[in-house]
């Protein structure tokens, strides 16, 4: 019978057509179309190289089976991982175990232990160079559920063989796929610095200059989740609140103030304050050319006013960090005595020491943007409520607007507008007057809604190009209270690079439904299996009809 | 899934028509040429059929809950009586024991059909990632539309004869309405008591089985086996 089927179809095709169609399948085949049961966004680890040194996760590439820490091989998959429960031996329990990719799903609802746990793990793992694609993710749902399944389907106790068999057979598996291809660097990624003058009274190149400077990059393991809400969120706005002021002041000949008063708001100041460093070498370039050039006013600056992580939430400081201690006589030493005068009269349990750290030259990235200046010999100090430059908070992706309290940002601003005031007015005395108070009073709302609309999104140094929505917008509102406002662009040397960027960051995955080989096999099976049954059926069709004429009960159907 | 896997469902889904073919008498007549034609016959009267519809027919807004609009989609399923003729036009057209006509019809009408609605989502469907039971649903679906198309194709032989008993007329008619609305039927069945894909596909075999019981003890009575 076999035989005669064979032979039916060897008579009826072309046998060598049956051999070469499916490689014409093949061949012409399009790509491998995605159809999958759920699909997401995926957020991948830091990836840049640092004066030459690369960091973070060095692959994009994600094409296989899911797996959770509760399965009992994870070699060569992709493993799921909760962010609430990873700790760091697990996670290098992990990479020892050979998996080919990780996913982290960051649940909405964790304990403040479970963050500041995660906070230490982003350090340790982006000190861990790898070579597995490793993402981020939030839960939802349908990962939840994916999770679930996964663990369960993959962590049974291996029973007999023949258990083994059937489960290898009927089990169903998750495939994980990202829908781009390996990450490239980016050579052309460019970084924006945003810059602004108020020009003092008389001769701008004979008045002494202060400049305030902010970074307004965020940075966390993965760039897409970073929001930066402190760090530094609150600098930028702090830097706002205090160009809003200030242009007030400097906008009316009464009050206009004998100094020149700079503002830069720096990109990519995350990697080793880029920004502030390519505005310090356009300063000494410009500095020998007669034209007025705003930042070459930057060379001769009394003091650099860096702004960082002002409002951290349960932190209750004012601190001054600087690489050398500063003498009374310096604008550094008379504004910290106006914030500690300042802050005496409104809150005396505040604490504004002053920080010292030298410089760790060996160090790859500097503790404070405030060292960028001091390398170069200017007098630069960085206020932050934060007291150690090593707190993770400012490099991570939990640093998001919760984390900020809007009413201990608003009095830092107050103190420092109000010092900054007393300086350029040459206040001295200890008094109650505040200068920063009417119609130059800082508005807690305007801090609170920038900092709304900043920290609501990602702002990674990668994404915040020439034409992004942010950068527009701080130019704007900076230009809407001081002079000669301007975006500059630069780019890493060609071919010497201080920092490389890489692409890939933010990737759509899919998870798939698939089974085993084994379960092809069953079904071919099965299928031949029926095939023989309809075989037969229709070979012994004759016996079918005439039961069917047997057991008619139609027996006049024919007219004679 | 996987190219075996796809391999499957083709194999599922076309191997009965050709077991048919090769086994019965359409090989032993060569009848290749003219189950092609009904496979032509089917293509041309899809495409009256598409263009009635694309005339006649308002295109119907998927309600919001997903349910199916009743009404609109018996008036449309009217349309489908277009098979009949289709298929009594190759019945007319053929010559030969009247076994001969049913199987060339119903083989090269459900082949065609099959071809058409099937073949592209298995290239596309079955050899993507994801695992899918919904393809081997098809692929059985397919042998489903076999056994109905053929059943259908010998009440329509029925049907054209002169000397059928006039008191059976109106069951043969009944039958071959009830054929052409057969999908319909149990879409609305399947609606009702939300079924899953593998009752409906129960369903439908078993509607199709009923008929095709029917027909054949009909037909049966015309033959002498």
């Amino acid at each position: 019978m076999i035989e005669e089927a064979i032979e039916a179809f060897r008579t009826s095709f072309p046998l060598g057509f049956v051999a070469v169609f499916p490689v014409i399948l093949l061949v012409v085949s399009p790509i491998t179309m995605v159809d999958a049961a759920h699909e997401f966004s995926v957020y991948r680890m830091q990836q840049y190289d640092l004066q030459g040194n690369s960091h973070g996760c060095r692959s994009a590439l994600v094409n296989a089976e899911a797996r959770t820490l509760q399965s009992t091989s994870m070699a060569r998959k992709c493993v799921l991982l909760k962010a609430n429960e990873l700790t760091h031996a697990r996670y290098l329990e992990v990479l020892d175990r050979g998996p080919s990719a990780i996913v982290v799903l960051i649940s909405g609802n964790m304990s403040k232990e479970e963050v500041q746990r995660f906070m230490d793990l982003e350090v340790e793992m982006l000190r861990i160079e790898s070579n597995l694609p490793i993402y981020f993710t939030y839960e939802d749902e349908e990962l939840k559920r994916i999770y679930d399944q996964v663990t369960h389907s993959t962590s049974s106790d291996s029973g007999s063989a023949f258990q083994t068999i059937m489960s290898s057979a009927t089990s169903v598996g998750y495939l994980f796929v990202t829908n781009k291809g390996q990450s490239k660097a980016q050579p052309d990624q460019a970084l924006v610095n945003i810059e602004g003058i108020l020009p003092g009274l008389g001769m701008e190149e004979q008045l002494p200059t202060i400049a305030i400077v902010a970074h307004y990059d965020a940075f966390g393991i993965a760039p897409y989740l970073s929001h930066g809400a402190n760090s530094d969120a609150s600098g930028v706005v702090t830097l706002l609140e205090l160009a809003r002021v200030l242009g007030k002041i400097y906008g009316n000949s009464r009050t206009h103030p004998r100094h020149n008063i700079l503002f830069l708001l720096s990109g990519g100041g995350k990697f080793n304050y880029q920004g502030s460093k390519k505005w310090i070498e356009d300063a000494s370039d410009n500095a020998g050319s007669s034209e007025a050039v705003s930042s070459a006013l930057l060379n001769n600056a009394k003091l650099v006013l860096c702004l960082d992580s002002l409002g951290g939430n349960g932190v209750h400081a004012l601190k001054m960090h600087v690489s050398k201690p500063p003498s009374e006589t310096t604008v550094a030493g008379q504004i910290h005595r106006n914030i500690q005068s300042v802050a005496k009269s409104v809150d005396s349990s505040l604490d504004t020491s002053v920080v010292h750290k030298k410089i760790r030259l060996s160090s790859d990235l500097l503790a404070w943007e405030h060292e960028r200046y001091s390398i170069r010999r200017l007098h630069a100090v960085t206020l932050s409520a934060l007291s150690n430059s090593d707190d993770p908070m400012r490099r991570s992706i939990m640093d998001t607007k919760k984390t900020v309290d809007v009413d201990a940002l608003t009095n830092n601003v107050q103190i420092i507008a109000e010092s900054v005031l007393r300086y350029l007015y040459n206040v001295t005395e200890e008094t109650d007057v505040n200068l920063a108070s009417g119609d130059y009073a800082i508005h807690k709302d305007h801090i609170e809604a920038w900092l709304s609309y900043l920290a609501e999104q990602p702002r990674p140094a990668q994404a915040l190009s020439d034409d992004h929505h942010i950068v527009t917008a701080l130019e704007a509102a900076l230009q809407k209270h001081v002079k000669n406002t301007r975006r500059i662009k630069f780019k890493a040397d060609k071919r010497d690079p201080d920092f490389v960027f890489y692409d890939g960051l933010v990737q759509t995955m899919s998870a798939s439904i698939v089974r085993s080989a084994v379960f092809d096999l069953y079904v071919t099976g099965f299928v031949a299996a029926y095939m023989a049954i309809v075989y037969l059926i229709v070979l012994k069709f004759n016996g079918v009809v005439l039961v069917a004429s047997k057991l008619s009960s139609l027996p006049k159907v024919k007219v004679h | 899934m996987t190219f075996v896997h796809f391999v499957n469902c083709m194999a599922l889904a076309y191997a009965p028509y050709v077991v048919t073919y090769k086994s019965s008498i359409l090989s032993e007549y060569s009848a290749l040429m003219k189950v092609l034609f009904a496979g032509m016959v089917y293509m041309l009267t899809q495409l009256a059929k598409m263009l009635t519809l694309a005339t006649f027919f308002p295109t119907l807004e998927p309600t919001s809950s997903g349910a199916i609009n009743i009404v609109g989609e018996v008036l449309k399923t009217t349309v489908d009586m277009a098979d009949l003729v289709g298929i009594y036009f190759i019945i007319n057209r053929t010559v030969g024991k009247p076994e001969l006509k049913v199987l060339i019809a119903g083989v090269g009408w459900a082949g065609a059909q099959v071809l058409f609605s099937n073949f592209l989502s298995f290239w596309f469907g079955a050899r993507g990632l994801e695992f899918d039971w919904k393809y081997i649903q098809m692929a059985l679906d397919a042998n489903i539309t076999l056994v109905h198309i053929i059943a259908t194709a010998a009440l329509v032989w029925t049907w054209t004869r002169n000397d059928l008993n006039r008191t059976l007329l109106p069951m043969v008619t009944v039958m071959l309405v009830f054929s052409v609305f057969r999908t319909i039927i149990a879409d609305i069945i399947v609606q009702l008591f939300s079924l899953n894909p593998w009752s409906y596909l129960l369903l439908k075999a078993i509607m199709t089985f009923v008929t095709a019981a029917l027909s054949l003890q009909l037909y049966v009575g015309f033959t002498d086996m």
